[in-house]
């Protein structure tokens, strides 16, 4: 069976349709749309979703995937385990 | 509302006068907007200079907990569990809380002690809260290391939130209730007559205004500073991390005395773990540090070994806006009574928002407050003031 439906973010199980509500629910820029919905939070922190769900709200909202800009990235770049950072001394 | 109805609003005029304008829209912020509005306040704003959750209430750690060291912060707590407990209902919007408990550790006869006191505080003023030796804490969290734990406080009705659900939540309830909730909407300054805020400018227009309350969180004293008001507040950086996510295993908040270290796991199952940082500087920096990653990771390991192998996904910082005696300020400021302080919660202003917004609410709608506001007022800094330490600030 198919569907409509398109899946944005793998690792927080978000899909388009999702995306979409939340947009027209006034999530217009892409911190607000990451917090409502997660797309990003899950362990690709964003590096698969990020730009699929910004052109979505591109094509939404008509702003320009420039002036959307990104969501601000934090460390660590990959996930890290805790004990490498641990480490054994200060 | 219809799922697709806006809880915010970010273009559009506003209007020429409201009832009320509240600067900030964290939990605070539109915590007493509610309020305002179901006590029958016609036209509230809120002004939220960024998107939702950029400050405090979108970078806190989500605890709450009654166990305070001191009773003017500990009554404020203890209701709003209670508050926190009927807010999904309320707002029709799930906020997760959950109520695990929290566990305080000491490794030492001095915090023994000053455990055992703080617990005969606590249950003299309604809180159960009780101590446990090592043994029962490691059945409360099986996979705490007991190395070194002497005894800990434990208080079940303590628990864990959702942060970001809890803001959305107000948002969309203060919108059916009327309330215009604009973020990427900034005051910029404000206009005084005869001891009374009478206008507030904003990037989208000058308003009229009959009360403002400011509850800017880190930056409650450059908003204060517009009307020439100064507080005695001071934001100071704390940083947090979360993990990937994890079957549930850990039931409470636990928390490590030797070096402010908390940790508890989300209901998404992230540990999310943040650690008190000796000799940070004042002032805003939402700046991550590595000398933070190590310090919270290491901590971390020692009390709870087996995450040694989880991975942490993402560390980020928020800002504390500190008091005096680390209690807030709430209520009506000298020389300008319509002037409204909510601020100044020290690292605990989520926790306690469900109080502190009804009784900003009650002062303004001149309601009888469900508890004596005196000790929180901007006026107790006064010349005979001296400072009751809260010596239960964590993090």
């Amino acid at each position: 069976m198919t569907t409509d439906k398109c899946m944005v973010c793998t690792c927080e199980d978000v899909n388009d349709i999702e995306l979409r509500e939340a947009i027209a629910r006034g999530c217009r820029d892409l911190e607000s749309l990451k917090r409502y919905t997660g797309f990003g939070t899950g362990p690709c922190q964003g590096k698969a979703c990020v730009t699929l769900a910004r052109r979505l709200l591109s094509e939404v909202t008509g702003e320009s995937v420039e002036a959307l800009g990104a969501i601000t990235y934090r460390p660590p770049v990959q996930p890290v385990p805790l004990r490498f950072l641990a480490g054994d001394e200060e | 509302m219809t799922p697709h109805t806006p809880f915010v609003t970010t273009t559009g005029p506003l209007k020429d006068h409201y009832d009320a304008v509240v600067v900030g829209g964290g939990a605070n912020g539109l915590g007493v907007a509610r309020h305002l509005a179901m006590g029958g306040m016609r036209d509230v704003l809120v002004l939220e200079k960024s998107y939702l959750l950029a400050g405090a209430s979108g970078r806190n750690g989500g605890g709450v907990r009654a166990q305070w060291g001191t009773a003017d912060n500990l009554v404020l707590a203890r209701e709003s569990i209670r508050m926190f407990r009927d807010m999904s209902a309320e707002l029709g919007f799930n906020v997760y809380f959950r109520q695990g408990g929290y566990l305080f550790l000491a490794h030492d006869e001095k915090t023994v002690d000053a455990l055992r006191k703080t617990v005969a505080f606590h249950n003299a003023n309604g809180v159960k809260s009780r101590v446990v030796d090592a043994h029962e804490a490691q059945i409360i969290v099986p996979d705490l290391s007991t190395s070194g734990v002497l005894a800990a406080s434990y208080h079940p009705g303590d628990g864990i939130i959702f942060p970001w659900a809890v803001v959305f939540g107000l948002a969309k309830k203060c919108t059916e209730l009327g309330v215009d909730v604009r973020t990427f909407t900034s005051a910029t300054g404000f206009e005084t007559s005869g001891g009374r805020v009478t206008l507030v400018r904003t990037n989208r227009g000058d308003v009229k205004c009959d009360w403002v309350v400011n509850a800017a969180g880190c930056w409650s004293n450059q908003v204060a500073d517009m009307v020439g008001l100064k507080l005695p507040n001071t934001p100071v950086r704390h940083e947090i991390l979360v993990t990937e996510s994890l079957k549930p295993f850990l039931d409470p908040m636990v928390v490590d005395l030797r070096n402010g270290l908390y940790a508890s796991q989300d209901m998404r199952g992230e540990i999310i773990s943040g650690i008190g940082m000796p000799g940070e500087k004042p002032g805003i920096n939402f700046q991550s540090s590595f000398a933070f990653t190590k310090r919270v990771a290491r901590a971390l390991v020692d009390i709870l070994p087996n995450l040694g192998e989880v991975k942490v996904l993402r560390q980020w910082a928020g800002a504390y806006d500190v008091t005096p005696d680390s209690k807030p300020i709430l209520g009506p400021s000298p020389g300008l009574a319509n002037f409204v302080q909510l601020n100044g919660a020290s690292g605990h202003g989520f926790m306690i928002s469900p109080m502190t917004t009804l009784l900003v609410a009650q002062s303004i709608l001149g309601q009888p407050p469900s508890i004596d506001m005196r000790p929180y007022r901007l006026d107790r800094f006064g010349p005979d003031w001296v400072a009751e330490k809260e010596p239960l600030v964590i993090g």
